[in-house]
């Protein structure tokens, strides 16, 4: 009986293999191999002109968690900005997913396409159009004078908060399609047995509809916190290079200092903060927040 | 007779036997143009110009049989009549990639020495790591007549390259600053001092950009205070580190290529290389409004140089191309495009006024008081000292 029952598991395996394969070959190339290859150079030492010794060492990692404030600071800079990006994006991204799911009606399709497209041009073009419009001369500086609320272009490009406001322009439209996706989920029966029970309009969102996208919430936050949180081209581009985020130390490291070793023991330290992160979200948004980003 | 339009297989074969006849067609028409101007070494040397010698036999032919020849240079800055002129004569085909920046390019031969470029132009910096590793060849003098015959001595046995063995001379920087004179006063008495770069801000509004290159920028400041750009004493790179962090609010950004914001008026004084302005200015407008400033104590000093990394397949064609760029006419082309200062002594008559303006100091014998990044500076203590007053800067 045992021996049938594994012979149908393995059987049953086989069965999944054409398809599973192929995803899971290639999951392994690209996903694992490349992060196994930096973990493994992570923990090489260095030679005194830059390059890599084959032999065990540590001494990164002593360097980056000892040898300075700056690269923790660089760290918990980036996690406020992904964190600050993501809850923008949730008050942004919420009212909009809601309003296109509840008001949207023949026209849902359109909103969509709306949201999605800007993200459908390289993410490159994506930041200098953002430069161009808040820029100097850009098209919102010429807005205010125009209108005479300023007198002379304001500055906003090259801050801390034009960073942030780069990653909620980039990342915005993938807080907003997890959290659609939950909204048009949601059983109508139950928000109208949720009324017939007595809710009033705001008691029904904060007890009924709030709970049930809990999943795109969460997936939403593992799609817009995690890559924030290692961006390092908008801080360049739109933050003009003044204030790094931890993906500006590593690109510093492997390609100003040339510490190779050094920039992959700060890649698995971020890394290892992300897997961390995904877990936690999996374990308070559940299994569904994985499904909405899937 | 048969219906054209119903038959399927009779229009299948009218389309197939068109596209094999425009097909050869284009084959016949792209190998009448992409024949090469000369086919034996006997053309060749029939062909060169007045003033030119030729490469030898060996290197000619060792050349023509590699077919192609890979580069490794910057996008858009050499003018694309001198790749196109090469490939026209020669018949060789030039395998371009292009490079954001060197130490991103010295990343690549950092991870794999053996990068197939035949080819690559670069700086002292990555020369002096090159060299270390053991993966440039040596340049083989009797393969480039040419340079030979017009480098200038005085920068062949430059500091950059002892005994002149790996590099051959083909442009050279001054990394100063640029002044946009729409805005600001060109007769400002602190022009062009470095005292108006890291002073100047009451002037300039704060729309300065500093080049986002650590050892240019640290290296620009000790030369401001009055040090060697290549100083390691560790309390002069301590003033150095105070000089920008005074500096810091002023700076609007680090950016090493803010033309668009040049452009636009969104920067009012940018430091960097100095040519690389002459081009925007043309584009401004009849009058130039860009002026370059040579701090009268010096600045840093950047050769351009051509290296021949061991792992390219070609070497012979980089000895051609080499010998090729140093004829006068092709070099005057490269100088008048990008307006660089060189050690070229053939085209003196061949550059426009307006690039000799701006590719000359104003005073005689600049040069000596202008000064090369060396090994200290981005070696050992010296790396690590620059590297702690970056890091702090960008907190």
């Amino acid at each position: 009986m045992a021996a049938s029952k594994t012979f149908m598991k393995i059987k049953t395996n086989l069965q999944l293999l054409p398809t599973v394969g192929p995803i899971s070959i290639w999951i392994f190339l690209f996903v694992f191999a490349p992060v196994a290859v930096i973990v493994f150079i992570s923990f090489l030492a260095a030679g005194p002109i830059g390059e890599i010794l084959p032999r065990f060492s540590i001494e990164s990692y002593r360097y980056l968690l000892f040898g300075g404030s700056e690269y923790g600071r660089a760290v918990l800079r980036s996690i406020l900005y992904a964190f600050v990006t993501n809850m923008v994006c949730l008050c942004v991204g919420f009212p909009m997913a809601y309003w296109i799911s509840k008001y949207g009606g023949k026209f849902k399709a359109l909103f969509l396409f709306l949201v999605i497209v800007p993200s459908w041009s390289c993410y490159i073009v994506r930041i200098y159009a953002l430069k161009q419009l808040v820029g100097y001369p850009g098209i919102l500086n010429n807005f205010l004078l125009n209108l005479g609320f300023i007198s002379s272009p304001i500055n906003i490009l090259y801050t801390p908060a034009a960073v942030v406001l780069g990653l909620i322009y980039i990342w915005l439209p993938f807080m907003v399609l997890p959290i659609y996706a939950s909204l048009e989920g949601i059983n109508p029966a139950l928000l109208e047995a949720s009324l017939d029970l007595g809710a009033t309009p705001r008691w029904q969102f904060f007890t009924v509809t709030l709970p049930l996208t809990k999943g795109g919430i969460f997936g939403g936050t593992i799609l817009t916190f995690i890559p924030a949180l290692g961006d390092w081209l908008v801080p360049l581009l739109i933050g003009g290079n003044r204030v790094w985020m931890a993906g500006n130390l590593i690109q510093h490291f492997l390609v100003v200092r040339g510490k190779i070793a050094m920039a992959s023991s700060m890649a698995v330290i971020l890394t290892a903060a992300v897997v961390l992160l995904i877990y936690m979200f999996i374990k308070l948004g559940g299994e569904e927040s994985m499904e909405r980003i899937v | 007779m048969f219906n054209l339009r119903k038959n399927k297989k009779v229009r299948f074969v009218y389309f197939m036997s068109g596209l094999i006849f425009f097909l050869a067609f284009a084959f016949m028409v792209n190998s009448v143009l992409a024949a090469p101007t000369v086919k034996t070494y006997k053309q060749y040397v029939a062909s060169i110009p007045e003033g030119c010698k030729p490469v030898p036999r060996e290197c000619f032919e060792k050349a023509v049989a590699g077919k192609t020849f890979a580069m490794y240079d910057w996008a858009a800055w050499w003018p694309e009549e001198i790749y196109k002129g090469f490939e026209k004569e020669f018949g060789i085909k030039i395998v371009r990639d292009n490079y954001p920046n060197l130490d991103e390019a010295l990343a690549k031969f950092r991870l794999n020495p053996k990068t197939p470029y035949d080819f690559w132009l670069t700086n002292p910096k990555s020369l002096w790591y090159m060299k270390n590793w053991k993966i440039l060849k040596t340049v083989n003098h009797d393969w480039i007549p040419n340079v030979n015959r017009y480098m200038a001595k005085d920068v062949q046995n430059a500091s950059w390259d002892p005994g002149y063995k790996y590099t051959v001379l083909t442009s050279l920087g001054y990394d100063a600053y640029v002044v946009n004179t729409t805005f600001i006063n060109r007769n400002d008495p602190r022009i062009p001092s470095w005292k108006f770069l890291f002073q100047g801000w009451d002037v300039y509004k704060d729309k300065l950009v500093m080049r986002n290159e650590m050892n240019r920028v640290i290296g620009n400041t000790l030369k401001y205070i009055g040090c060697s750009l290549n100083s390691t004493n560790p309390k002069e790179l301590e003033e150095a580190e105070k000089v920008l962090v005074r500096l810091k609010p002023h700076i609007m950004a680090f950016n090493s290529w803010p033309k668009r914001a040049v452009m636009a008026g969104e920067v009012w004084i940018v430091e960097g290389i100095v040519h690389d302005y002459l081009s925007l200015g043309k584009l401004a407008g009849p009058e130039n409004p860009f002026l370059p400033a040579y701090p009268p104590n010096g600045c840093l000093l950047s050769p351009m140089l051509a290296v021949i990394p061991k792992g390219g397949n070609n070497p012979a064609a980089a000895h051609l191309f080499l010998n090729y760029l140093y004829r006068p006419h092709k070099f005057a082309t490269l100088i008048n495009a990008i307006a660089y200062g060189h050690g070229h002594t053939g085209i003196k008559d061949l550059t426009d006024e307006s690039v000799k303006k701006w590719m000359t100091p104003p005073e005689e014998g600049y040069r000596e008081k202008c000064e090369v990044l060396l090994p200290p500076a981005f070696t050992g203590e010296g790396e690590k000292l620059r590297a702690g007053i970056w890091e702090k800067l960008k907190k």
